[in-house]
C-alpha cells in the first residue's frame, strides 16, 4: 500500500470522519445538481470538510509519529489536494476559475494554504486553530465584501436584533472583565444566549460560588482541579450530590468561562475585521446588530456543547478514582441536576425574550399609529422567532444531552460518539438558524451561514477533541479496560 | 562516522531555558544512555534530534543533515520509540502497523510479525484499549519494523513489564552486535544502561556534563571513607577531584573522580587514619553527581 493510500484509508477508518466527508459531498453534489448554489457555497463546503479533516488527523496527537514517518507530510497534502481536485468535478467552480472569477481563484488558494498551515503538524495547536479561524474570516470577508446590501428592515426587526445583539454582549464584555474570581452559573448564559440571557442569572449562584471559592485559584489545570476537588468530598463524609455541586463549579463551571473568555477575545477581532473591512458606512446601523448576534450565537452554540463534555470528564474521575458505593443515586443526582439548571435558566431565558417581543411590538404598534408604516404585510410573527428557536434548541440540546449521557453511563464508548455526533447536529442546526435570523443580506445568505459555521468548526473541533484526547491520556483509558 | 552531531545547542520554552548549549556526538554503531534528573531536558534533546522541535541556536545534525529538515531518505533511516505512544489510538494494532509500515520502504513484514508474536500483541485489538505498557510495546514494534539504522527511545521501557524489559533489552543488543545498529536511550533505569550501553552521557542543567565509556566513567569514580579519631579535615589537603565531599568530627565520606594513588598510598601508610576505598555502580554516581 502506497503511503497515499494509506492515509486515505487512515480517514475511512476513523468514521465519523469519513462519513462526515462523504456527507458534505454528497450534499455538494446535491446541490450542484438542483443549480441552488454558486461557486462561495462550493468552495467553503470543502473547506470545511478540509479544515475537518485536518484538524483531526492533528488532533490524534500523532505528531511524532507522523513527524518520523518518512513522507507523511507529502502523502497528506496529497490527499488533500485530492480532496480539492473533486470539486473540479462541480461545473459552478470550474465555470467560476474559467472565467477569473478573482474571488474564486483567491479562495481557492485561501483553502488550499490553510490546509498546508493547519497541517503543519509540528507547530503548536493554537498556531493551527488560529490559522484556520483567521482563514475562515478571510473567507468571510471575500464572501460580503461585494455583496449588495439590499435588505432594508424595519425599525422593529433592527430594534429586537439590537437588544438581543446589546444584552449577549453586555454579557460577555461582563464575563470577560470580571476576572478569575467571576465564574457564570452551571448553565447560564450558555445555553441561552439565543434568547439573551439575564445577567440576574448570576446571582443564583452568588452562594455557591462563596462556599467553593477556593477552589477556584489562577493557574491550575482540569486535572488539578478535579483530583482538589474529590479529596476535599472525599474528607467532607458528605453525600454524592455535594461530590457533584464541586465538580460543577468547581470544573465544568470554570471550563466554560476560559472558553467563553477565549472565543470572546478571538470574535471580537472577528468583528471589528469584518465591520472595518465590510460594512459601508452608510449601512453601518444596519450590519452591526446582525453581526453582532450571528458571531454571539455561533460563539454560544460553541462554548454549549462542550458542556456535554463535562459528565464525561467528572463521572469518569469519579468512576475511576473513587470507590462511589450507590452509582445508581449518583447518576440521578447527575441527571437531575442537569435538568433543574437547563429548566431554571430556560425559564429565565424564556422570560426575558418574552419581555424583548413585547417591548418590539409596542414599538410597532406605537409606530404603526403614528402613521408609520414599518413593518412590511405577513412578518408580524418575525419576532416570535427568536423565541421559537429558542425553544426547539433546548428540546433538541436537552434530547441531545440526556442520550448522549444515558450512553456514556452504560456503555461510555459508543455514548462519546453519539454525544460528539449530537453536538455538531446542534452546531450545524443553531448556526443555520441563526444565520437564518440574522444574515443581513437577501443574496448569498448560504455563504454566510457556511462561513460562520466553517469558523465554528475551526475552532470547536480541535479544541474538543484535544479536551477529550488528553483527559482520556491522563487517564490511561483505564474506564476502557 | 558520527551519525548524530550536536554542537552548542540551545533550546528554550518562554523563558525557561533547557538546553543550553549542547555539545554531543554519536558514533556509528554505538549504544549511548542519557541520564538526567527529571527535568534537565532529555526529552527536548531527543525531539531535536528527532526534529520535533526546533533548536534556537546551535546545529544538530543527523546522518550529515539539519534534524528539523531532515529529508525522506534520513527518515527512512531511523527508528523512534516516544515516552507515551503517539499514534492513533483508533486504530486496531494491526492497522496501525499496516498504516506505518507503508511509509518505509525497508519494512519487514515476517519480522514484524516475530515482533508481534514476541511482545505478544493483539492484532485485532484498538490501540486506545491496551494498557500503558502494550502501547510501549506496538511503539516498539513501529519503530523497529523498518530495522533502522538509527534507534531513538525517549524511555522506551518505563511502562514495560520485567518480561517485556528483558525481551526488549536483548533484542536492542542483537540488533547492535549483529546489525551495527546505533541506539541512543534515555531512561531513568540505571540498571537497564549498564546492561545495554557502551557509553553514557550525563545531562544536568541543560548540559551534557559528562560524556564517555561506561566502564571509564565506572573505574573513574570511587567513594572514599576514612576515619581518624584526630579529625581528618587535615587529611584533604591535596585530594583533587573529589565531587561531593560529607564531613563529620571523627570520619569523612568523599565522592571522588580519578582517585590520586599517590595520596591513597599516602593515608594507608599513615598510622593515624584509616582509609577504604569503594567501587560505585551507575546508579550510585548518577546520584552523587546530582545531590
Amino acid at each position: 500500500m502506497s503511503p497515499f493510500l494509506a492515509v486515505l484509508r487512515s480517514y475511512w477508518l476513523d468514521w465519523p470522519s469519513g462519513l462526515f466527508l462523504v456527507a458534505m459531498y454528497v450534499l455538494l453534489l446535491c446541490a450542484s445538481i438542483f443549480g441552488d448554489a454558486g461557486p462561495e457555497f462550493i468552495l467553503l463546503g470543502s473547506y470545511m470538510a478540509v479544515v475537518l479533516v485536518s484538524t483531526r488527523l492533528r488532533s490524534t496527537r500523532g505528531y511524532s509519529l507522523a513527524y518520523v514517518l518518512p513522507g507523511y507530510r507529502t502523502a497528506h497534502l496529497q490527499v488533500a489536494a485530492a480532496l480539492i481536485a473533486l470539486l473540479a468535478w462541480f461545473p459552478a467552480i470550474v465555470v467560476g476559475l474559467y472565467q477569473g472569477n478573482l474571488q474564486d481563484v483567491v479562495a481557492l488558494v485561501l483553502v488550499v494554504t490553510g490546509i498546508v498551515l493547519t497541517g503543519e503538524y509540528r507547530y503548536r495547536k493554537l498556531y493551527s486553530m488560529l490559522m484556520a479561524f483567521v482563514f475562515s474570516m478571510i473567507l468571510l470577508v471575500l464572501v460580503m465584501a461585494d455583496v449588495k446590501l439590499q435588505w432594508a428592515p424595519g425599525v422593529v426587526t433592527n430594534l429586537l436584533l439590537g437588544a438581543i445583539g446589546l444584552a449577549l454582549l453586555v454579557h460577555f464584555v461582563r464575563i470577560f472583565l470580571a476576572g478569575d474570581e467571576y465564574v457564570p452559573h452551571q448553565m447560564g448564559s450558555m445555553w441561552f444566549g439565543t434568547a439573551g440571557s439575564a445577567w440576574v442569572l448570576d446571582r443564583s449562584t452568588l452562594s455557591r460560588q462563596t462556599e467553593l471559592a477556593s477552589f477556584r485559584p489562577g493557574g491550575m489545570g482540569v486535572l488539578t482541579r478535579t483530583v482538589r476537588l474529590i479529596e476535599r468530598y472525599r474528607q467532607s463524609g458528605r453525600g454524592p450530590r455535594y461530590l457533584d455541586a464541586l465538580i460543577d463549579l468547581g470544573v465544568g463551571d470554570w471550563l466554560r468561562w476560559q472558553g467563553v473568555r477565549m472565543m470572546t477575545v478571538t470574535f471580537g477581532i472577528g468583528i471589528c475585521i469584518l465591520i472595518w473591512w465590510v460594512a459601508p458606512a452608510e449601512r453601518l446601523s444596519d450590519v452591526l446588530p446582525r453581526v453582532v448576534v450571528a458571531l454571539t450565537f455561533t460563539l454560544q452554540v460553541i462554548v454549549s456543547i462542550t458542556y456535554m463534555a463535562d459528565p464525561k470528564w467528572s463521572l469518569t474521575f469519579i468512576w475511576t478514582r473513587l470507590p462511589v458505593a450507590d452509582k445508581a443515586a449518583l447518576r440521578q443526582t447527575y441527571w437531575m441536576t442537569r435538568f433543574r439548571h437547563v429548566a431554571f435558566n430556560y425559564l429565565l431565558a424564556c422570560g426575558y425574550c418574552a419581555l424583548v417581543v413585547a417591548a418590539a411590538l409596542l414599538v410597532q404598534n406605537w409606530l404603526d399609529l403614528e402613521g408609520q408604516k414599518v413593518t412590511p404585510a405577513g412578518s408580524a410573527a418575525v419576532p416570535l422567532i427568536p423565541y421559537l428557536a429558542t425553544l426547539m434548541t433546548w428540546a433538541l440540546a436537552v434530547t441531545a444531552g440526556g442520550v448522549g449521557l444515558g450512553l456514556i453511563l452504560s456503555r461510555w464508548k459508543l455514548g462519546l460518539t453519539v454525544a460528539l455526533l449530537m453536538g455538531l447536529a446542534i452546531l450545524v442546526l443553531w448556526v443555520g438558524l441563526a444565520m437564518w435570523l440574522t444574515a443581513p443580506f437577501n443574496e448569498r445568505i448560504v455563504a454566510f451561514s457556511l462561513t460562520l459555521l466553517s469558523s465554528a468548526f475551526a475552532c470547536l473541533v480541535p479544541v474538543a477533541i484535544w479536551r477529550y484526547r488528553a483527559f482520556y491520556d491522563h487517564l490511561n483509558h483505564g474506564l476502557f479496560s | 562516522m558520527n551519525v548524530i552531531e550536536l554542537l552548542g545547542m540551545e533550546r528554550s520554552f518562554g523563558d525557561h531555558k533547557v538546553l543550553r548549549g549542547i555539545d554531543f556526538s554519536i558514533a556509528e554503531g554505538s549504544i549511548t544512555g542519557l541520564l538526567g534528573v527529571n527535568g534537565t531536558g532529555k526529552t527536548t534533546l531527543i525531539n531535536c534530534v528527532m526534529g520535533l522541535l526546533k533548536a534556537d541556536a546551535g546545529t544538530c545534525s543527523v546522518y550529515g543533515e539539519d534534524a528539523w529538515q531532515a529529508s525522506v531518505a534520513v527518515r527512512q533511516r531511523i527508528g523512534f520509540v516516544p515516552q507515551v505512544f503517539d499514534g492513533f489510538e483508533w486504530m486496531t494494532v494491526r492497522q496501525i502497523l499496516d498504516y506505518t509500515g507503508a511509509f518505509y520502504e525497508s519494512w519487514d513484514p515476517a519480522f514484524v510479525n516475530e515482533l508481534v508474536a514476541l511482545f505478544d500483541l493483539p492484532d485485532e485489538s484498538k490501540v486506545v484499549s491496551l494498557s500503558v505498557g502494550m502501547k510501549q510495546r506496538v511503539s516498539i514494534v513501529l519503530a523497529l519494523g523498518h530495522r533502522p539504522r538509527l534507534l531513538v527511545l525517549d524511555e522506551p521501557v518505563a511502562a514495560l513489564d520485567p518480561v517485556g524489559r528483558r525481551a526488549f533489552i536483548e533484542l536492542l543488543l542483537e540488533m547492535n552486535r549483529n546489525e551495527n545498529r546505533t541506539i541512543l536511550f534515555s531512561t531513568h533505569i540505571t540498571s537497564d544502561i549498564e546492561r545495554v550501553a557502551a557509553r553514557v552521557a550525563i545531562l544536568k542543567d541543560g548540559e551534557v556534563k559528562l560524556h564517555s565509556d561506561l566502564e571509564d566513567l565506572k573505574q573513574s569514580y570511587c567513594r572514599v571513607h576514612l576515619h581518624s579519631h584526630n579529625g581528618v579535615e587535615r587529611y584533604l589537603e591535596g585530594l583533587t577531584g573529589c565531587v561531593r565531599k560529607e564531613i563529620r568530627q571523627h570520619s569523612a565520606r568523599l565522592t571522588v573522580q580519578g582517585l590520586d594513588p599517590a595520596w591513597r598510598r599516602g593515608l594507608e601508610d599513615s598510622p593515624d587514619v584509616q582509609i577504604d576505598v569503594e567501587d560505585l555502580n551507575l546508579d550510585e554516581i548518577f546520584v552523587e553527581l546530582n545531590s
